[in-house]
């Protein structure tokens, strides 16, 4: 009976300690400006973490060290969030997977293979908004306060109900992550007003979530791990609840900011190494999908036909042959071709068993790219057509 | 990666509390390095540790704290170099890593340490390796030589936990429960995990490691850091 007061008495002194409170711990609301957390704070020790991992991503060799490429990404942060322009920093990183993240002490990651699928600058700041958002709103703090609660609440029932309570850490886990899941909505709303305030035209924010509920049906399965659907909202919600807000706001509106132009020029001299990386991720479906997407939006670009080329050749299924074939023939009708394209087309001519085609492409490979490092392979094609 | 790093972390924490109870250490000398000096000066380069103190929770996280570690960076650099001090050997402490490539070459040393708990002293021998010191940071690391010219460096890894009142209470409500019903929860308690590694600037090579672990000690009192310091150091081949 000693025994049975003695663990009643501990559970409720750990429960009244506050690391496993019955109620949820609240939101702490918006970052002041030019904040530091007190140094014995639960908040200073995510942020001495955070500044390691920052450490790490200026000494990575991911990190994208392009002086204008960076300044034309913390300019669109800085027309989104005037106010913590200099709180943030940007680390653009070179992985090929559509991705930004924030650190609770304002270091941003923005991954290469989101600004691959970036139709425009719009586009861009909606998201830059939605991470800035995480931070503004303290996100990772309240976060780590509701799993340590929950942890600890698990604890008391582990305890009272001799470890059959364990079984609730599932529980535990569904509501956590229904928990991160609302933040996700939260920040798409505050950043969906932050960005569309700075004149950005809102009909950009859903545009993203279509083409990414899109790609995320034909993404592999085992690439899941890169995925922030787990813990985000489905993309399909995100651009249900974009169309509506932006439906609502656009009514009678002036002329919204989408500079396209500008963007595309900011990005242009890395597109091809993005796009390398992409295609040598291998899951072709969803690359060609995603160069659909790419296509639509800039149906000049000779370099996108390109690559399309590419995926078909590598993906080699029933009839891609021929699709190759014509991609890399409509690449050839634009000025910013590259000249890897006629070696393409030379392979998969040389395939298909088409030696004319394929030995007027070679040539025209060799024409246009006279110091090619794979020249004698090319010529030792030629000697056998 | 993350992940993976983490659950490495409180594999070899898990592993170094369980050689004992108590705080125990073992360590592991290179057979083929030669353990000598070029440059005029004796001098090791002390790089700046990388540390965390936490505290416990009830739930079982470790929740880092910046007051603790900031001051128990602070202590255990000049225990350091008090230590080397007794043995005539020059020190460059290298208190605040900016320079990239030595950041780097500070979390590859953590992640290589990591590799040879679990490698050398854990459970998963390399057939390769088999009880060998034969593990290397790269010559990479010969910038350390050229920039601080000292032929060798110390690497330091901290990790240390203390239980919140929360926890305490837990650990005591599972020895209730053990006596009440025979259901015995593990709920453990506050662990401190650490090694140090000396490298060998020439080539890379880590030429002598020791491994500490301990289920008691407070690194947050800097009386204690001294006495950790010297029980780390036991067997330092310089």
């Amino acid at each position: 009976m000693i025994m049975r007061r003695a663990l009643a008495l501990l559970c409720a002194s750990l429960l009244v300690s506050g690391e496993a409170t019955a109620a949820k711990p609240q939101p702490v609301g918006e970052l002041p400006l030019n904040y530091t957390p007190a140094p014995d704070s639960d908040e200073a020790g995510l942020w001495m973490m955070s500044v390691e991992v920052e450490k790490g991503f200026r000494s990575s060799p991911l990190l994208v060290r392009d002086p204008a490429l960076n300044a034309y990404v913390k300019s669109v942060v800085c027309k989104v969030a005037p106010d913590r322009c200099d709180a943030i920093r940007i680390y653009i990183l070179d992985i090929p997977y559509f991705n930004a993240a924030m650190s609770p002490n304002g270091a941003m990651q923005v991954w290469t293979g989101l600004l691959l699928r970036a139709h425009n600058e719009a586009q861009l700041a909606y998201i830059l908004g939605h991470e800035t958002s995480h931070y503004t709103l303290r996100h990772t703090i309240d976060m780590w306060r509701r799993a340590r609660s929950a942890t600890g609440g698990l604890m008391v029932l582990t305890l009272l109900t001799a470890g059959i309570g364990a079984l609730a850490a599932i529980g535990m886990m569904n509501s956590l992550m229904a928990h991160s899941r609302d933040e996700e909505r939260e920040a798409d709303e505050h950043g969906f007003l932050l960005a569309s305030a700075a004149g950005y035209d809102p009909a950009q924010s859903a545009e993203i979530w279509r083409a990414e509920a899109a790609e995320d049906k034909v993404t592999p399965k085992h690439e899941d791990i890169f995925s922030f659907t787990h813990t985000h909202p489905a993309p399909e919600e995100r651009l249900a609840t974009m169309q509506k807000r932006a439906a609502e706001l656009s009514q009678g509106h002036h002329e919204w900011i989408v500079n396209k132009g500008v963007y595309l020029d900011a990005v242009k001299a890395f597109r091809a190494h993005w796009l390398d990386e992409d295609v040598a991720l291998g899951h072709y479906d969803a690359s060609l999908l995603l160069l659909n997407e790419l296509i639509a939006n800039e149906p000049e670009s000779g370099l996108l036909r390109f690559y399309q080329g590419e995926l078909y050749r590598r993906r080699n299924a029933v009839g891609d042959p021929q699709n190759a074939v014509a991609a890399y023939q409509a690449a050839a009708q634009f000025a910013d071709v590259p000249a890897a394209a006629f070696r393409g087309l030379g392979i998969t001519q040389m395939k298909a068993g088409d030696k004319t085609a394929a030995r007027q492409a070679f040539e025209k490979y060799l024409a246009v790219a006279p110091d090619a490092g794979d020249r004698a392979m090319v010529e030792y094609y030629l000697s056998h057509l | 990666m993350n992940i993976a790093h983490a659950a490495r972390i409180v594999c070899a924490g898990l592993f170094a509390v369980a050689l004992a109870g108590c705080a125990s250490t073992q360590n592991l000398k290179a057979q083929s390095a030669k353990f000598d000096w070029t440059q005029t000066e004796k001098k090791v380069v002390i790089v700046q540790p990388d540390i965390v103190l936490s505290e416990l929770t009830a739930g079982g996280m470790t929740e880092p704290r910046a007051d603790w570690t900031d001051a128990t960076r602070k202590n255990l650099g000049g225990a350091f170099e008090k230590y080397m001090a007794k043995k005539s050997v020059a020190t460059v402490p290298v208190d605040e890593l900016t320079d990239e490539h030595e950041i780097q070459l500070s979390k590859l040393h953590s992640a290589v340490g990591l590799s040879i708990i679990v490698h050398a002293f854990g459970p998963a021998k390399l057939p390769t390796k088999k009880d060998a010191l034969d593990w290397t940071l790269g010559p990479g690391a010969g910038a350390l030589r050229d920039h601080y010219k000292a032929d060798y460096a110390m690497f330091v890894f901290v990790r240390d936990s203390y239980a919140t009142a929360g926890r305490k209470a837990a650990i005591a409500g599972s020895i209730v429960l053990c006596a009440l019903t025979g259901v015995c929860p593990n709920i453990q308690g506050g662990t401190q995990v650490a090694f140090v590694s000396l490298v060998d600037l020439r080539t890379g090579n880590i030429v002598w490691f020791k491994l500490y672990g301990s289920a008691s000690g407070d690194l947050r009192e800097n009386k204690n850091v001294g006495v950790f310091v010297s029980t780390l150091m036991k067997d330092f081949p310089l």
